[in-house]
């Protein structure tokens, strides 16, 4: 009997360890540990880019992403895959640049709903499509995502951080164009805007 | 008791412990803020913080430890000077913690980190479809107050040349424009219920792009690193009580009751059990702190330092005796 104390406060001890372990609770000072793993993951995230390695980019700013909310990494590494490096200064195979292309607009496709600040990536995979791939591929499928991604995007006024009145006249004027029209004003703009950067 | 509080005090805070606290704020802030390495992040160096103060807490543990070994405990049940004592306990290690926020508040005084542009910051919020012109957005914590619903709106099946509509909730309304964001500014009853039923005109025809749609909360700024700090403080004061419960009520080791006090306050963060008030926001930290930053209710805290303070009252209490 006089262990018992010692005994609760242990078995105290192990459930919120296993409540921990299962995710469904945060330890104090957890918060400590995720951002000095995320300082490290950024160590990692720039040698990756350094050497080119865009999938363990990509998978460093899933992680990075993950602990710490914030999707710049995500679209960056999207960005220096499937758009900078593929670029015909690069001098890389057509067949390298559409994988790469096609990798970089899958990774910003799929993590739409889940990024913090989704609209400059949806512009830019609009852009992947449009420049890295049709062009190349010609797929049906590919423009349709192009054209939606853009729409989405004029939809948007550009976002939160890039709030621009000549996209949202934009969108307001394809509204008033008629729909068979739509798809050709659409890439009508794209030609008109900048790439992304 | 005071001479008394100042003599732990002096024991908790020895030269190698005061060496290490010192090194490791000047660590933290060089994590969270230097210009090239740091995340310039204001919650980064609270979850710093937080830790520290949770490696006091097991200082404190041990050298309770260390006092009852050395017999202070016995001295206190023969003078009968145990109340006393336990209040000077927990008023040194409460003064501790204390020292330890001021340090940290003076430095970022001092040297007043640089942090980006104050930009809010945006989680995804679940969303589900009400009806064909309505939807539902719901979160599973608390957020703070005047978070907002960041929207998207697509015209592209409304009426022609339909490029303005009013999206509306119980008494409010509001316009939104084709090609703008909505920001809906939540009240207080809507953060309470976690949800927020949005309607809009069902002959505008608008869908709402829901990938898009976003919680938009503000981030604290740095001069309410004070604040922080003190809900920090509020936060561990319950921790050191339970601490100093364990060990003096229940006669247990002090560092395990120094471990045990911690794991038990990390089960406020449990989710859904209720086990103990709700108070995970005190001790908001890490990279995503402003979501729980300042979200915790009243009745919580009060409750939590209610505890605490019963925790305290039962450690002055002189122990049960020991069967031999």
């Amino acid at each position: 009997m006089e262990r018992l104390p010692s005994i609760v406060v242990a078995a105290i001890i192990c459930f919120s360890v296993a409540s921990v372990s299962s995710g469904s609770a945060r330890l104090v000072g957890q918060g400590a540990i995720d951002s000095f793993r995320c300082f490290n993951l950024y160590l990692d995230y720039n040698r990756a880019h350094i050497e080119e390695d865009f999938v363990l980019m990509n998978r460093v700013a899933l992680q990075i992403e993950e602990l710490s909310g914030n999707s710049d990494a995500l679209e960056f590494s999207a960005y220096a895959a499937g758009y900078s490096t593929s670029a015909d200064s690069h001098r890389r195979t057509d067949l390298d640049a559409l994988h790469w292309a096609q990798a970089g607009a899958d990774w910003l496709n799929s993590t739409v709903a889940q990024r913090d600040k989704p609209w400059s990536g949806i512009q830019l995979a609009a852009y992947i499509y449009a420049e890295r791939i049709v062009e190349h591929t010609g797929s049906m499928l590919d423009r349709e995502k192009m054209l939606n991604s853009f729409e989405a995007w004029l939809a948007s006024g550009g976002g939160p951080d890039a709030v621009s009145s000549l996209t949202a006249d934009s969108y307001r004027s394809w509204l008033t164009t008629a729909p068979a029209e739509r798809d050709n004003y659409i890439i009508n703009v794209m030609s008109r805007k900048d790439t992304p950067e | 008791m005071l001479n008394l509080a100042a003599a732990i005090f002096r024991q908790l805070l020895s030269w190698p412990v005061m060496l290490t606290a010192s090194l490791w704020l000047l660590l933290s802030y060089k994590l969270s803020f230097d210009k090239h390495l740091g995340a310039a992040s204001l919650g980064a160096f609270l979850s710093y913080v937080v830790l520290a103060h949770s490696a006091l807490i097991l200082r404190f543990g041990y050298v309770l430890q260390q006092r009852r070994q050395q017999g202070w405990l016995r001295q206190d049940l023969i003078r009968n000077t145990t109340a006393r004592a336990a209040l000077a306990e927990f008023i040194a290690a409460l003064v501790l913690l204390l020292l330890f926020s001021v340090c940290a508040q003076l430095l970022v005084f001092v040297f007043r980190p640089e942090i980006k542009v104050q930009e809010p910051a945006y989680y995804p919020v679940h969303s589900q479809l009400e009806s064909d012109s309505g939807w539902t957005f719901d979160w599973n914590d608390n957020i703070p107050i005047g978070s907002k619903l960041c929207l998207t709106f697509d015209f592209s099946n409304a009426p022609t040349r339909l490029t303005e509509s009013v999206i509306s909730a119980n008494d409010k309304n509001m316009d939104v424009t084709a090609g703008n964001i909505l920001y809906w500014t939540l009240t207080k009853d809507d953060i309470v219920n976690r949800s927020i039923v949005l309607r809009s005109p069902a002959e505008h025809n608008l869908s709402l792009i829901r990938p898009l749609a976003r919680l938009s909360i503000e981030r604290p700024h740095i001069s309410t690193l004070a604040r922080l700090l003190t809900q920090q403080l509020l936060f561990f004061f319950t921790a050191i009580a339970l601490c100093l419960f364990g060990f003096r009520y229940l006669k247990v080791n002090g560092t395990l009751a120094a471990v045990g006090s911690l794991s038990v306050v990390s089960l406020t963060s449990l989710q859904g059990v209720h086990l103990l008030p709700d108070v995970g926001g005190l001790i908001a930290s890490g990279l995503r702190f402003e979501r729980s930053a300042f979200t915790t209710p009243e009745i919580a805290l009060l409750t939590w330092l209610m505890i605490g303070g019963a925790l305290i009252g039962f450690s002055t209490k002189n122990p049960r005796p020991t069967k031999k």
